[in-house]
Formats: structure tokens, C-alpha cells, sequence
């Protein structure tokens, strides 16, 4: 069983959750009841008062399950909502449930009045019982005829989508189609009443669209007749809503969470889905543990200051990040949905990098606002279709990108935008998508805003169509174009909103004239951008003309500024020569002394050094000459070395490429090797498959016919014997499920179908003990009879019966069940929890009793000198048998189903649980919660076997980690056995089969006894591989799980060997002919 | 109303408040013209706490606490704690004193208003004077639909000879097939079983709405959804919900087999 959260979310409640929907019980009687009375009900309600819930969740189960009282057993619900086409959709359902053709039914409908009641007169789930159609039928065919009938339920789910989609209306009142559905469901509700029809018919609608109702015919008469009212909920009923799922779920809550949700609750808007999403969010914080305040706060919906002491420190809430968002219970849901904002934009860009983080942002918030508007100040849900949203993003998304940006939005759990994505996983081009609730668009302040934003937009999205419009009207005269201020406003907010046909339509509304809006708005869109470049062009226009007026004066006045100016400059140029000239005469004067006195020092310094030149010359010229001597030699020197450089490298490159080309060859000559051995390996394997495979299905073959009824005994022997001979030979000792079949069925015909029963037991065996020192098998049952056999010459001689002892359990009642425990000591235990205890058979009255439990005693084992009970009172008992007989008591949550004992652990199982516990300190060690409602348990070697309801055994470790999974059927598993060495497990299905698997190898295919014919009660295998089942018919039967015993069994019951022809019809010519067992 | 109970003590600090709801108690009728308060006693069959913001949160805390052991010991059925709210923000640590103290039998109300706070109180209590039926009586009740007549006679008869049965066919135009007299059947027995052939979807539906009307899982009567194996199996998932399904004659020695599995006591 999967444990799934009882509380909803933002999301209504479906029928499979109807089991958790609570706190409106009674609303859902009286609107049964006023259905009953008047066939008709509008339920209204404010929004998030949960009037589909109580509908789906309430009236439709308990119509189906029987508690609305109407002429037939069986009731057909078809439900839908108006959306943008509402005869269309009422069409398709009427179709649907009616069993009739689409178009016929359109066709029948689109006359209005009795169409809907004619149909379902004509429709299979209509007859009239004093009707002669009926009369004339035989009982058989009338109990046919009343399971085919039903009553019909009509559910229009959110009526007032009739008025806030806008395609349902024609200048502000309801089109056409709306007054269809409308005249048919007034009449139809009508006719039911009047001729006693089992129709009913059942609206919800927001209660403010009341007056709107007033526009289709028919409808405020239905409302003035019946209406059901959901009033807000009273302390009790939040009470019922917010504990109730978890007490039917079997979850613990603590009281104060529920105080303070109900202290917490307003009155305004929303209550229901604030405290729905609000539990759905504190449960899967929980993940199994007591809903708590803590729960609350770590969803964000408390300070934690406001936790008791204790919880205030756990680090959890110590790590909460500080938000300014007043942490109450309508900021769960602010939180939830800006938290997936946030996540959803880095989810998108993890799986597609090449998106820019602020591009992603903008697209996600357009998105949101395309799924929401403002109708009349109140934020309502807008439908889109995916394909068409996607197509009008800003920057460019493809399906399946746009699918991952809203994926952890519809994501279970999440469940903010429907449909969910356990609906659909990925949505295609037409799927639709909408807001789970209304509640969303208030309570999430970000799209609350953006949605406001986006009403502005519109609003100033009519402004410029009013705008454009006039100056359409009077035939766009430039009088009636923008001016520079408002086109500059518009042009920019025009770039910016980039309105689109996709956007308008979720606000525009279908006039007369107008058959298609696309169209139209398409045309009005145009017709704005030319209003807008228009008016850019006569603003340039009159730019450019006022431009060129001002040119030409700025001409004029340049001429005559620069005439002016020029005669100035030529006054000022004349006078500041003449002030240069004088200037530089005197600088040249200054000049030509100071050169004089230069002159004059310069002539003695290089006297001077003209001498110091003369003697360093010399030197030079002598080191000149040796160094070109030097340079010379060593040139020489150079180009020797240089030259013998040149030849090494030859060589060695030579050398290298002869080593490469050697290298070469040599791996080509391995690889050829290799080659060459791989393929004739893969050729003798292919053979050995090929003759194992033909051996196998040979020996499958034989196996499968020694089990036919026509085969005759000793033939069917015959095959068995060679079946297991081939697959010896080709699987060596792998047991096969068909040989085990095949040999089985050739002992049953060669030694009587009852070769393998321990007969003349007294009642039904309750449990089976081998004791293979003795060589006895003891069954035991709850009258107290013990029956023993002997089978010391071997199962298959037929185990002798020894006796039948009685015991006398000295229960006040009767015995419940019995238990053999080692060698010949056992246990009875009654109903009451009472426990008798035999140490051996040689006394009929008990050795010891004990009263430890107070109910019925489910297991007990034996332990040294203690006795270990379990019990469907949830107590472990461990008693001393000796001694001080003192007890120890271990408390268990739920019913103790089978125990087990494993390496000085005590292994217990529970329905739901498997538990360890040390036997010294008794602490429970471990705990895994397993599903299917588990049945039986049995351990070996460090393994815990453990079945269920369900056709499933789980393998587990001491760890009590999964280690295997398999499934035997779907039928519970009753009991299953290890063998002593504990190689061998066997289990017993309720479909009377007993599956034999290989312990060491759970996934090989079980060897299975499928013609057991009777419940089995209980199992037992001795060390040598017999399999004992007790039966519910009272017979004990036995079975070697060892298919050579058979085999062996088998040949000592033949007589002959297969003929030669035999064996080339049941074998073949291609194998050598054998004789069979050595004969 | 049906309820008078005399046995309400009233503490607090602020005892203009406290008399003013005792007025109030005594025009709801739930106390006597003459009922005398006895604050000192924590132990009455109800108590009711006022708590004001300028209280003291030691006393508090003393009230608290002997309330919740007066509860546990069974001298008191009923704590109701009345912290109306008013514009002023909470004194520090009071809500978190409280919260440390709530029960499941302790209403904790902040409702502003003293004539709704008495409402709460009486809808508490008369919430309280329903009795849960539940019996041992049956071994177990078996329902089916009318439309499974077959099926459920045949079952109901073969498991009458072993076991105490309820055997409940549901007609659903029959007025006596009501949830309240179906879910009082389910409760006086240690096993319910819903049995089906063709009507597989009403079973479904039954088992849910019984499930709910008896208290799911905190009812602790198991209950066996058993049908024909000419149908596909159910797939509901309910807590404390068993599937089974069985050829028609096996019908009953499965139910035999999931009977000695599911029950106890």
C-alpha cells in the first residue's frame, strides 16, 4: 500500500480521494436530498468554498455507492464544464455516457427542449418495468436488463464560465449555444420531474455570478426553485477537514497544529484551499512523523518564535531563511509558488544551458499571466491551449522546453497548474492548461501583481485602440493622429507589451459582425501599428518642415555675423604683426652674441682632441686583425660540424622508419592470430550452444510429455529418465522446473496418484515437525490429535503410520491453532490468549499453561528453555519453562503475524513490518516496512524470507536490506519453508500451488506442484529434500525436491527400455540410441 | 440544546472578562442563575482558561499543566483555553507556552469574539455526548449488491456454517439501505466484506464510503474487498482496505483464509 497524502492541495478532491474528503457530510445529504425531492440543484458558493469537491468527492461516490435513493442500482455520471464551447463539450459527454454516436446526438440535441429526455428514453440505460418489452423477458434477461440500467447525473462544473469566457458571449450577453445548453437542461429537469425520471441535474457556481444568470432563459427559474448555498466552515468542520484525513490514513496529528489552523483561519476568501494546501504541505514535511506546529513553520507558515521551546532549536528551523513574507497560513501557498518559480528557472537552464537566465524569467512570468486575468476587480482562471502559449513567447521555446519550465508546477504533489503531470506527463499542442485554483491568482503575491499589471496593460491596450479607431473613423485624417507626448508613451509601451492576438483574445469579446475574432483582432493589431507609424511619419513630416524653415534663417544671420567678424580679425591680424617683427629683431640681436662666444671655446677642445685620437687609432687597427683572424677559423669549424649533423640525422631517420615498418608487420600478424583463435572459439562455442540448446529443448520436450495424460506409465517414465539424462548432460546439476514436472507426473503413473500420501490422519494438519534422527513426521492439529509416521526405508516405501495420540489442551474453549516446536514438544493456544505447553506425548495433560496474552496467540517457537510467543495483541512473550518461569514482555506496534529466530535475533513480522530484535537486551535493532500485507516468515544463513497478500517474497539480509524480489502469482503466500541445509525454499500460494526455489539462486525458476487440488496448511522438508504439506482436506502428501531421487524411483519401476522405433519419434535419429537406467 | 453542565470552572487573571463569560454561559443555558465559580479547583469535568496579555506566564504555565493532568487522570473530560485576539501583538512566549501544553481534549481558541468562543464551547460538547457504537457481535458482515445476488447468497450461506454473520444485500432503492444502519452493521462485526460479481464499481465505492463512516484506519475494523475473478482485480488503495479475488466457488475459502489473517480478539 502506498501511503498517499490525505489532504489534497490546491487542487478539488478526486473520486479516488473521495475517501478522505471530510468535513461536509452533511451538505451532501441535503443536497441528495433536495436532488431526490426536485431533481435539480444549483450549488453556489464564494470561490474556494469547495463546491466541486463536494460534488466529486461527496455526491458522486455515495450516488454510486448507493446512498442516494433512485429508481435503478447503477448510475451514469457525466459531467462538464462550459469552458469556450459548452454544447460542444455537452455534446461529447451526453455521447459518451448515453453510448450513442457524436454526431447523432449533436444533431438530436440542437432541437432544444425533451431532446436530452428522448435520448436517454431510447438509450440502453432506460426500461420501463411495466413496460411489455420488459414483461415479456425471462428472469435472467431482466437481471441483465437491470444491470445495464442506470440512473443519470448531470454535473455542469462551474456554471459561470458561461459568463467569463469570453467566447460564450455576444456583445456582453450569452451567445446562442449557451441558450441551447441552457433551454435543454431547463427542460429536461422539467420533464424528470414530471414523469418521474431517474435524471438529476447539479450546477456549481461561483455565488457573485449569480445576477449574471439572469440572461439565460430558464436558468433563474431552476435557481429560484432549488439552490444549495455552501455556507463558509464552522470551527468544527475545520476541525473535520484538517484531522479526520490523517485519522482515516492512520497518521497522527498533534492537537495544537489543529487549534492553530482553526485560530489561524479567517473568515475571508480561500479558507478551504489556504488550509488544504496548507495540510497537503505539513504532511510531506512530516514524511511519516506526527503533523506538528514544526511542520507548519518549515513550510513557512509560522514563526518559529511562536513554536513550543523544544522545537524553536532543531536545526531545521534554526536554518530557515529570514523572509519579509509574514510567515501565516496564506503565505505556505506564497511561498510554495515562488520557491518553484525560483526552481523551475534553474531547472530549465540545467537542462538547456543555452538559455540566459533573465530570458527564461520573463518567459515563466508571461506564462503565468497568460493563465489568469482580472474580471471585474475579482482574479479568475484563463484555459489556454499549450500549443498556442508556447507559440507566443517572447523568446522562442519549443514544446518540450516549455514542458520542462512549467514541469515542477504540475508535478504531483506540487499540483499549482492542471493537468497534473500523474495525467499528463508531457503536454502536447492542444493539451490545455489552467491554474489548479483560483486561490493561487490571491494568494501568490508575485502573480497577483503581474496579473494587476497585466489588466493595466489592457487597459491601456484600449486607450490606443480608441485612439486609432477615431482616426479610422474620420477617415484618417491627420487631425486625429498622436502628438509627439502620447506617440511617444504608446510607441514605447507598444515595444514593450508587443501585444498579441493570443493576449487580446483573453480579454476581447465576439461582437455581431466579427465571425472570427482571430481575424478580427488580427486587423485591429494592424491597424494600431499603422496608426502608430502613421503618426510617426507626420510627426517627422512636420520635424523636417520646421527644420528647414529654420535653416534658412540661420543662413542669413551667419552671412552677416561673418562679415562683421571678418573686418575686425583683419584690424587685429595688421597690428599684432608689427609687434612680432620688432620682438624677433631684438631676439636675433641677443642670439648672434651669445653663437660669438661659443664659437670661440669650441675651436680650443678640438685641438685637444684631435691629438688623443691619433695614438688610440693605432691600437685598434692591430686587435682588428686578429680577431678576423679568429672569426675566420672558427667559421671553418662551424661548417664541418654542421655538415656531419646533417648525415647522423639521416641515418637515424632511416633506422626509425625501418623499426616502424617492422612494428607494423608484427601487430598485423598478432591481430591475425588473434583473429584466427577467436573465431574458432566462437565457432566451437556456437556448436556447444547449439547441441545444448537442441539437448535442452529435447529434454524440455520429454519432460513436457511424460506429464501428458495420454502418455501411459512406463513410457512416461521412460521420457523422464531421458529428459533428465540430457539435461544432465548439458546443464550438469541445475535443476529444471520441467524435468521436476515430468518426473513427478511418471512416479503418480507408474506407483497410483496416492504414492505420496500420509494417510490416516484424524482432522487438518495445523503443523508438520520432521525429526530426521528418528526418522519420524509428526503432524499436529487443534483438537489436540498428534499423528506420527515413521519413514526409515524411505519416503518412497511409504512412511509407516505409528499412531494417534490425543491430547487434552485444558482450554475452557476451543483450540485456535497448534504448534510443534522440537522433536515431540508443542503448544495449543486458544482465542482467549491462553498457552499450553507439552513437553512431550508422553502425557495427554499439559506440562505447563500460561496466560501471558489477551488475545489470540499467532506464532510460538521454541528457545533453549524459552518459550517465544506472538500475538494479535501486539506483545512478544518470552518464557522460562524452567526455573523462576518468569516472562518478559516486548511491545510491538500491530498484530504479530510469525516469528523467527536468526543468529540470536528474534525476526518478527507484523501486516506492515518486519522487525529485529537482539534477544539479550531485547532492543529493537532494526525496522523495514514492507507492502502487500505481509503473511509468513522463515530465515537461513544470514537470509529472512518474508511473503505477502500479494504474491510477493521478499529476501532480505540481517540488515533487513532488500536483497531479492520476487513474485509467485498474485494469490497470498501463506506459508513458506527452508530446508536444513538451506538450500531449498518452498512456498505455499493460496491458488494451491507450491512453488520450490533455489535458495541460492532466488531468480531461477521455480520448480513448481501445481496439483496440490486443496488449500495448503503447512510445510515441513526433511534433510534428505522431502517436501511435506499438510492439506486443508485433512491429507498429508510428500514430494522430493531432489529430481535424481525421482529419477531413481522411477527406474526401479521400470521394466524396459525405449524401443528403437520409440526413440526416433519421441527423440530423433541424430542422438545415439540408449538404453534407459542401465537396462 | 440538551446540554446543562454545571461542573465548568472558569480561571484567569481578568476577572471582569471571566464574569462576563460566566453571563454569557448562563443566557446559553449551559450554566444555573446561581452557579458559583470555584477557581481554585483544576479538576471540574470542564475547565476554561482565560488568558489575557498582561497575565502572568508562571501562572500560566501552573494552570496549564494541571489542567493537562486533570485530563489525564479523567477528573476533567473537557480544557477549553480562550486567548482572545485583539490588535496588539502577542506577548513574547505566550503563544509558545501554550502550544507546549495543548492536548487532543484541550480547544484552544483565539476567537475575538465571547459569544462565538461560547458556540465553539457547545459544539465541542455536544460533539462530545456521541457515543461510538462498536460490537463484537459477528464474526463478520458481509455486503453485497442486490444485482450480486448469486454470489452473496451463495458466500453468506457457506460462511454461515462456520461463523456468526451479518448478511446485508444493498438495494439501493430500499430506504433501510441508509449509510448510518450499513456502517452500524460494519461496526458490530471484527471483519467487513464486500463482495462483488458484477458490480464491481459500486463495490469500490461502497467499501470507501464505509471505510469513512466507520473512522478508516483509527476504527480498527479491517475490511475485505473480495470479487469474482471474472472481473479485473480492483486496484483501489485504501489503508486497512484488503483486496482478494477468487474463482466463484472459492469465493468463500478465501474469505475463510483472509478472516483467520485479518482478525484478532
Amino acid at each position: 500500500m502506498i501511503h498517499k497524502s490525505p489532504y489534497p492541495g490546491l487542487r478539488p478532491f478526486t473520486e479516488d480521494e473521495a475517501i478522505f474528503f471530510r468535513g461536509r457530510e452533511a451538505h451532501v445529504f441535503q443536497i441528495i436530498k433536495s436532488l431526490e425531492e426536485k431533481r435539480f440543484v444549483m450549488i453556489t458558493g464564494a470561490s474556494g468554498d469547495g463546491k466541486s469537491s463536494i460534488v466529486y468527492a461527496g455526491l458522486v461516490p455515495k450516488a454510486k455507492a448507493g446512498f442516494f435513493k433512485a429508481r435503478f442500482n447503477n448510475w451514469k455520471v457525466y459531467d462538464f464544464r462550459p469552458e469556450k464551447s459548452p454544447f460542444e463539450n455537452m455534446c461529447v459527454k451526453v455521447a459518451e455516457a448515453l453510448k450513442m454516436d457524436k454526431v447523432y446526438v449533436k444533431k438530436e440535441l440542437s432541437y432544444g427542449f425533451s431532446s436530452l429526455v428522448n435520448l436517454y428514453k431510447k438509450s440502453d440505460l432506460y426500461y420501463e418495468e411495466n413496460g411489455n418489452d420488459f414483461e415479456g423477458l425471462s428472469a435472467e434477461q431482466r437481471v441483465e436488463k437491470k444491470r445495464g440500467a442506470g440512473n443519470l447525473l448531470l454535473i455542469v462544473d462551474q456554471f459561470e464560465e458561461f459568463f467569463t469566457n469570453t467566447e460564450n458571449l455576444n456583445n456582453g450577453s450569452p451567445n446562442d449555444s449557451s441558450h441551447l445548453v441552457a433551454n435543454l437542461l431547463s427542460h429536461t429537469v422539467q420533464i424528470a420531474k414530471e414523469q418521474n425520471l431517474p435524471i438529476y441535474v447539479v450546477f456549481t457556481m461561483r455565488s457573485d455570478y449569480i445576477g449574471n444568470c439572469a440572461s439565460l432563459r430558464g436558468v433563474p427559474e431552476l435557481i429560484g426553485y432549488s439552490q444549495y448555498f455552501i455556507p463558509r466552515l464552522n470551527r468544527e468542520e475545520i476541525a473535520d477537514v484538517v484531522r479526520d484525513p490523517a485519522d482515516l490514513n492512520g497518521d497522527k496529528i498533534q492537537n495544537r497544529l489543529v487549534d492553530h489552523l482553526i485560530n489561524s483561519t479567517t473568515e475571508g476568501a480561500d479558507q478551504l484551499p489556504i488550509i488544504q494546501h496548507c495540510m497537503n504541505r505539513i504532511w510531506r514535511s512530516a514524511d511519516g512523523n506526527d503533523l506538528d506546529l514544526y511542520h507548519l513553520a518549515l513550510c513557512q507558515g509560522l514563526k518559529s518564535e511562536d513554536l513550543p521551546k523544544e522545537q524553536q532549536e532543531l536545526p531545521e528551523i534554526k536554518s530557515i531563511p529570514k523572509s519579509s513574507a509574514e510567515k501565516s497560513l496564506n503565505n505556505v501557498i506564497n511561498a510554495h509558488a515562488s520557491n518553484l518559480f525560483e526552481q523551475s528557472i534553474e531547472y530549465l537552464i540545467t537542462k538547456h544551458p543555452k538559455f540566459k537566465k533573465e530570458d527564461v524569467e520573463e518567459n515563466l512570468i508571461s506564462l503565468m499571466k497568460s493563465l489568469a486575468k482580472m474580471d471585474n476587480g475579482k482574479g479568475v482562471r484563463y484555459k489556454v491551449i499549450f500549443g498556442e502559449l508556447v507559440s507566443n513567447l517572447k523568446y522562442p521555446m519549443n514544446l518540450q522546453q516549455a514542458n520542462d519550465l512549467i514541469f515542477l508546477f504540475r508535478k504531483e504533489g506540487n499540483d499549482l497548474l492542471a493537468p497534473y503531470s500523474n495525467q499528463i506527463e508531457i503536454l502536447k499542442e492542444n493539451d490545455p492548461l489552467e491554474i489548479s485554483h483560483e486561490s493561487l491568482i490571491r494568494n501568490w503575491i508575485r502573480l497577483k501583481k503581474w496579473v494587476v499589471l497585466d489588466t493595466q496593460d489592457y487597459q491601456t491596450f484600449q486607450d490606443l485602440k480608441g485612439q486609432s479607431s477615431k482616426w479610422e473613423e474620420n477617415q484618417r485624417s491627420n487631425n486625429y493622429l498622436l502628438g509627439i507626448g502620447p506617440l511617444d508613451y504608446f510607441d514605447k509601451w507598444f515595444k514593450v507589451t508587443n501585444p498579441s492576438v493570443f493576449w487580446i483574445m483573453k480579454y476581447e469579446q465576439l461582437k455581431n459582425s466579427e465571425i472570427n475574432i482571430k481575424d478580427s483582432i488580427s486587423g485591429t493589431l494592424e491597424q494600431i501599428k499603422l496608426f502608430l507609424a502613421e503618426s510617426r511619419s507626420a510627426i517627422k513630416k512636420a520635424q523636417q518642415a520646421e527644420k528647414r524653415r529654420r535653416k534658412v534663417l540661420l543662413i542669413a544671420a551667419s552671412i552677416a555675423v561673418l562679415v562683421l567678424s571678418s573686418i575686425t580679425v583683419w584690424a587685429f591680424i595688421e597690428k599684432s604683426l608689427a609687434d612680432s617683427a620688432k620682438k624677433v629683431a631684438q631676439t636675433e640681436k641677443k642670439n648672434a652674441e651669445l653663437a660669438t662666444q661659443e664659437a670661440i671655446k669650441s675651436e680650443e677642445k678640438a685641438l685637444y682632441l684631435s691629438a688623443l685620437s691619433d695614438s688610440s687609432l693605432k691600437v685598434s687597427e692591430e686587435n682588428e686583425k686578429l680577431a678576423n683572424q679568429a672569426k675566420s677559423e672558427a667559421l671553418q669549424q662551424k661548417s664541418i660540424a654542421e655538415s656531419s649533423k646533417i648525415f647522423a640525422q639521416k641515418q637515424a631517420k632511416i633506422a626509425k622508419d625501418e623499426s616502424n615498418k617492422a612494428l607494423i608487420a608484427l601487430d598485423q600478424l598478432l591481430e591475425q592470430k588473434s583473429l584466427t583463435e577467436s573465431q574458432r572459439d566462437s565457432a566451437n562455442i556456437a556448436r556447444m550452444e547449439a547441441y545444448e540448446l537442441s539437448m535442452q529443448s529435447i529434454s524440455t520436450s520429454l519432460a513436457l510429455q511424460a506429464s501428458r495424460v495420454e502418455i501411459k506409465p512406463e513410457l512416461a517414465g521412460l521420457m523422464a529418465f531421458h529428459a533428465n539424462e540430457f539435461n544432465n548432460s548439458v546443464n550438469g546439476s541445475k535443476k529444471s522446473p520441467a524435468i521436476f514436472s515430468g518426473s513427478t507426473s511418471a512416479l503418480s503413473k507408474l506407483k497410483g496418484n496416492d504414492y505420496n500420501l500420509l494417510d490416516e490422519l484424524k482432522f487438518m494438519p495445523n503443523d508438520l515437525l520432521v525429526d530426521d534422527n528418528e526418522k519420524n513426521i509428526y503432524a499436529i492439529d487443534n483438537e489436540g490429535f498428534v499423528d506420527i509416521w515413521n519413514f526409515k526405508d524411505g519416503f518412497f516405501e511409504g512412511p509407516k503410520h505409528k499412531g494417534t495420540t490425543k491430547l487434552n489442551s485444558n482450554f475452557e474453549g476451543l483450540s485456535a491453532n497448534a504448534f510443534l516446536l522440537e522433536k515431540s514438544s508443542m503448544a495449543f493456544v486458544d482465542l482467549e490468549g491462553n498457552l499450553s505447553y507439552f513437553e512431550s506425548l508422553d502425557k495427554t495433560s499439559p506440562t505447563l499453561q500460561f496466560s501471558n496474552h489477551s488475545s489470540i496467540i499467532r506464532k510460538v517457537i521454541k528457545n533453549g528453555n524459552k518459550l517465544i510467543s506472538g500475538g494479535g495483541d501486539g506483545k512478544i512473550i518470552i518464557q522460562s519453562i524452567d526455573g523462576d518461569f518468569t516472562n518478559k514482555e516486548i511491545p510491538i506496534e500491530g498484530i504479530v503475524l510469525d516469528i523467527s529466530i536468526l543468529n540470536s535475533k528474534l525476526v518478527i513480522i507484523t501486516r506492515g513490518k518486519c522487525v529485529v530484535i537482539d534477544l539479550e537486551s531485547e532492543y529493537q535493532l532494526k525496522e523495514i516496512s514492507l507492502s502487500g500485507g505481509l503473511r509468513s516468515c522463515s530465515v537461513s544463513k544470514e537470509k529472512i524470507i518474508i511473503s505477502n497478500n500479494k504474491g510477493e517474497i521478499f529476501q532480505l539480509n540481517e540488515n533487513l536490506v532488500i536483497t531479492k524480489k520476487i513474485q509467485f502469482g498474485y494469490f497470498p503466500i501463506g506459508k513458506i519453508e527452508i530446508s536444513p541445509d538451506g538450500n531449498t525454499l518452498a512456498i505455499a500460494s493460496a491458488n494451491r500451488r507450491i512453488g520450490i526455489y533455489n535458495l541460492t539462486n532466488l531468480e531461477q525458476d521455480p520448480m513448481i506442484i501445481d496439483n496440490v487440488g486443496f488449500q495448503i496448511r503447512t510445510l515441513a522438508i526433511s534433510n534428505d529434500g522431502f517436501l511435506i504439506a499438510g492439506l486443508e482436506n485433512g491429507d498429508c502428501r510428500f514430494w522430493s525436491t531432489n529430481i535424481s531421487q525421482n529419477i531413481t524411483e522411477i527406474c526401479a519401476n521400470l521394466t524396459r527400455s525405449l524401443t528403437k522405433d520409440e526413440w526416433e519419434k519421441y527423440i530423433g535419429n541424430k542422438i545415439e540410441y540408449n538404453e534407459a537406467c542401465k537396462k | 440544546m440538551g446540554i446543562k453542565n454545571n461542573n465548568i470552572s472558569f480561571h484567569g487573571e481578568d476577572q471582569e472578562k471571566i464574569e462576563t463569560l460566566q453571563t454569557v454561559f448562563k443566557r446559553a443555558g449551559i450554566i444555573d442563575q446561581n452557579f458559583k465559580n470555584d477557581s481554585d479547583t483544576i479538576g471540574k469535568d470542564q475547565s476554561i482558561l482565560v488568558i489575557t496579555e498582561n497575565g502572568d506566564l508562571k501562572k500560566y504555565n501552573t494552570y496549564l499543566k494541571k489542567m493537562n493532568a486533570g485530563l489525564e487522570k479523567g477528573s476533567l473530560s473537557n480544557g477549553f483555553v480562550w486567548y482572545p485576539k485583539n490588535e496588539t501583538k502577542s506577548k513574547e512566549g505566550l503563544e509558545s507556552l501554550i502550544s507546549s501544553h495543548l492536548s487532543r481534549n484541550i480547544l484552544y481558541s483565539r476567537e475575538s469574539f465571547i459569544i462565538r468562543f461560547v458556540e465553539d464551547v457547545i459544539k465541542n460538547l455536544e460533539t462530545k455526548t456521541v457515543e461510538t457504537i462498536k460490537g463484537d457481535e459477528k464474526n463478520m458482515s458481509i455486503f453485497y449488491n442486490v444485482l450480486d445476488n448469486n454470489v452473496g447468497e451463495e458466500v453468506s450461506e457457506m460462511l454461515s456454517d462456520i461463523f456468526k454473520i451479518n448478511k446485508v444485500p444493498v438495494d439501493i432503492s430500499d430506504e433501510k439501505s441508509n449509510i448510518n444502519n450499513l456502517s452500524t452493521l460494519a461496526l458490530e462485526a471484527k471483519l467487513a466484506v464486500v463482495v462483488f460479481d458484477q458490480q464491481k464499481e459500486w463495490a469500490e465505492l461502497f467499501t470507501q464510503e464505509i471505510w469513512k463512516k466507520i473512522g478508516g484506519v483509527s476504527s480498527g475494523i479491517p475490511i475485505l474487498l473480495i470479487g469474482t475473478n471474472s472481473n479485473k482485480p480492483s486496484k483501489i488503495s485504501i489503508p486497512n482496505v484488503t483486496l482478494a479475488e477468487a474463482g466463484k466457488e472459492l469465493l468463500s475459502l478465501e474469505i475463510k483464509i483472509q478472516y483467520d489473517s485479518l482478525t484478532e480478539n
